[in-house]
């Protein structure tokens, strides 16, 4: 069974009486530890794919499945529930929470889990280390580059150890040599702990690294390609 | 058995995780409330002043309400009406005729045993008092000096001559021997109506003048010792009046144990709220509009708490959208913003009262001279100073409110931002 399967999925937002098909797949499956990138123009419908398979958005029709569990039909609870235990989110603009320091960022999501203290200081410590940032764990984030935000994050989507991890064009407000520095981070949690990466980008350096290329144009899949 | 013991050790210890794990949740939502109300100083400080301010002039307002009751029982019980009076049964306030108390001594007796020993005995009667072509109605007063020092202030208020003794004169209060043109060592005539009804008359020389801050008591009352007044009225070992002062404050209690002993074929017992009603009736108005000004005072506190709620979920929105997006229940979004909300309550219940206690302890020692608009006013018959009495259950209490009224004010922001979608708040710019 993959551990992401989507089926039959249409969605549409409605603004001002007009429908918009945001995005639709007949079938679509993704495997543990596939490094998947989705590809496609602006608009194209990358970031609602995203947003589906982490149940932060649901489908108009259709049914989605997360590490066997159906996303369509979630309580605002159990979808926070399903998110925090299953999934870790990478999000362009780092978005991390800004009064928290970075280790608290990190820690934070692990608190939601209920890890133990002792686990949590030694997971926590472990993430920020594996991100290069075990001198920046008292920093706030705007003490802290762009680059050094997103490796926050990126530890944060790790710390939990989820089978699931979306990054939202983790790479867009980055230079090109911290761009690929991250990528390189995240494909090498990708082959050490077997995690599933999806992004949404058009990042040559990502497709580059990418073990499958799913390619969207108004909201179509277009083209499903592994490399 | 020992399985199932290891089970609950296990069951216990896991618990008690879990409840550490509770605390330190709550303890990182509170962490994060409080940076955040650090995050927009400028905004954070407005509201709590607001707040403090609102807090403060409550506390300020309950503290010189409380202080003004018990000036106004202060004045009520010590200035004639003590705690209770006793009357012999079916006396009436404006029966003219003097109404004779049975057995004055068991009524004193009675007193004694329950402790009570501010007492004293009275002969009270209306009158006239006549001084050239000049006259003025007086309730003439026959009291003990050294019993109704005990109970009434007005032998501290002599302003001339001196105060009832067991041989004196008349004593008349300084805004009557003004108006009918006497002063010390003066003779006066006063006539009245003796045990029968028959009018008697007899010359007094006037001994001493008092000034109580009431000047229309001091227009009407005059005081004799009681003998000259049994002796003026031919009413000889005649008591009409028994008043007492106590410190207990359930004089309603008081008077009921005092009824066990005194029957009410024979005695009539009345406490100074039946003897004076407007003065309760005046505190219970006090107490309402006290209630409706602390419930307009924080509806503003708690719209001013939604309006900046409300404006920093607005402005989170992206914000609280990544938070629900990384797990975090609704209930915690809700617990985040609450926490935020109480933060500023907290402060400004810590800054109001501090405020309110500083300034109520110096009103509460030089309080506030309200000469200008008390001088006719009744209930300011020992003092035209108001001081400022705090009460702790009315520290708490406001404090309480303004903690709940923080709660309440950032339920609803809190509601509305835990009820946000995620995807919308995230592609909120």
């Amino acid at each position: 069974m993959a551990l992401i399967e989507l089926t039959n999925v249409r969605k549409t937002y409605r603004t001002d009486g007009m429908e918009l098909h945001a995005f639709s797949a007949d079938r679509m499956e993704i495997d543990r530890g596939e490094f998947v990138c989705v590809a496609g123009p602006s608009g194209s419908g990358k970031t609602t794919i995203l947003n589906l398979i982490g149940a932060i958005d649901c489908p108009t029709t259709g049914s989605i499945t997360v590490a066997g569990r159906e996303t369509r039909g979630l309580s605002p609870s159990d979808a926070a529930r399903m998110r925090r235990d299953t999934v870790g989110f990478i999000f362009q603009s780092y978005n991390l929470i800004p009064v928290l320091t970075a280790y608290e960022n990190v820690e934070y999501v692990l608190l939601l889990k209920g890890v133990k203290q002792v686990e949590r200081r030694q997971r926590v410590s472990e993430a920020l280390v594996s991100v290069g940032l075990k001198d920046m764990m008292r920093k706030l984030p705007k003490e802290m580059s762009g680059g050094q935000q997103q490796r926050v994050a990126v530890a944060r989507a790790i710390v939990a150890a989820p089978p699931i991890v979306l990054a939202d064009e983790p790479t867009a407000n980055l230079d090109s040599v911290t761009g690929r520095h991250l990528v390189a981070l995240l494909h090498r949690l990708n082959l050490e702990q077997g995690t599933t990466f999806v992004f949404s980008s058009h990042d040559p350096v990502i497709i580059e690294y990418a073990d499958r290329i799913i390619t969207l144009q108004d909201g179509r899949v277009i083209s499903d390609r592994r490399c | 058995m020992q399985r199932s013991r290891q089970r609950d050790g296990h069951s216990s210890l896991f618990s008690l995780q879990r409840y550490t794990i509770w605390v330190k949740t709550f303890l990182l939502f509170a962490h994060i409330a409080f940076r955040n109300v650090r995050r927009n100083a400028r905004r954070s400080l407005f509201t709590i002043v607001a707040i403090a301010f609102g807090l403060f002039c409550l506390i300020i307002f309950q503290a010189l309400k409380v202080g003004l009751h018990r000036e106004m029982v202060v004045s009520t019980v010590q200035l004639d009406a003590g705690t209770l009076q006793v009357h012999a049964a079916g006396y009436e306030v404006n029966l003219a005729a003097l109404k004779k108390i049975p057995d004055p001594g068991k009524v004193i007796a009675a007193l004694d045993q329950l402790g009570e020993t501010r007492y004293g005995r009275r002969v009270k009667t209306s009158g006239l008092i006549l001084s050239g072509k000049r006259s003025s109605s007086v309730l003439l007063s026959g009291v003990d000096p050294s019993e109704e020092q005990r109970v009434t202030f007005i032998s501290g208020k002599v302003v001339g001559g001196s105060y009832v003794g067991r041989n004196s004169g008349i004593v008349l209060g300084e805004e009557l021997a003004q108006s009918i043109g006497l002063g010390l060592g003066d003779e006066v005539t006063v006539m009245s109506q003796d045990m029968s009804g028959l009018p008697v008359t007899g010359k007094f020389p006037v001994t001493g003048i008092y000034r109580t801050e009431l000047a229309a008591f001091d227009r009407t009352h005059a005081f004799l010792s009681i003998g000259r007044m049994q002796e003026f009225l031919h009413a000889d070992d005649v008591v009409s009046e028994i008043a007492m002062r106590s410190d207990s404050r359930d004089e309603h209690a008081l008077a009921e144990r005092l009824a066990l002993a005194l029957p009410a074929a024979d005695y009539q017992i009345r406490t100074w709220k039946e003897i004076a009603p407007d003065v309760i009736q005046l505190i219970d108005l006090n107490d309402a509009t006290m209630q409706l000004l602390i419930l307009i005072v924080f509806a503003i506190i708690a719209m001013g708490i939604t309006n900046t709620m409300t404006m920093v979920v607005f402005e989170r929105f992206r914000e609280l959208g990544i938070i629900s997006a990384i797990g975090t229940p609704p209930s915690g979004i809700l617990m985040m913003v609450v926490m935020e909300s109480c933060c500023l309550g907290a402060i400004a219940s810590l800054l109001g009262s501090a405020a309110a206690v500083a300034a109520c302890t110096y009103l509460g020692r030089y309080g506030i001279d309200l000469t200008a608009f008390t001088s006719a006013n009744q209930y300011f018959a020992n003092s035209h100073v108001l001081k400022a009495h705090l009460l702790t259950k009315d520290l708490l209490a406001a404090n309480v409110i303004t903690l709940l009224t923080a709660v309440v004010g950032g339920i609803y922001p809190a509601w509305k931002a835990s009820r946000l979608k995620p995807v919308d708040a995230i592609a909120h710019t």
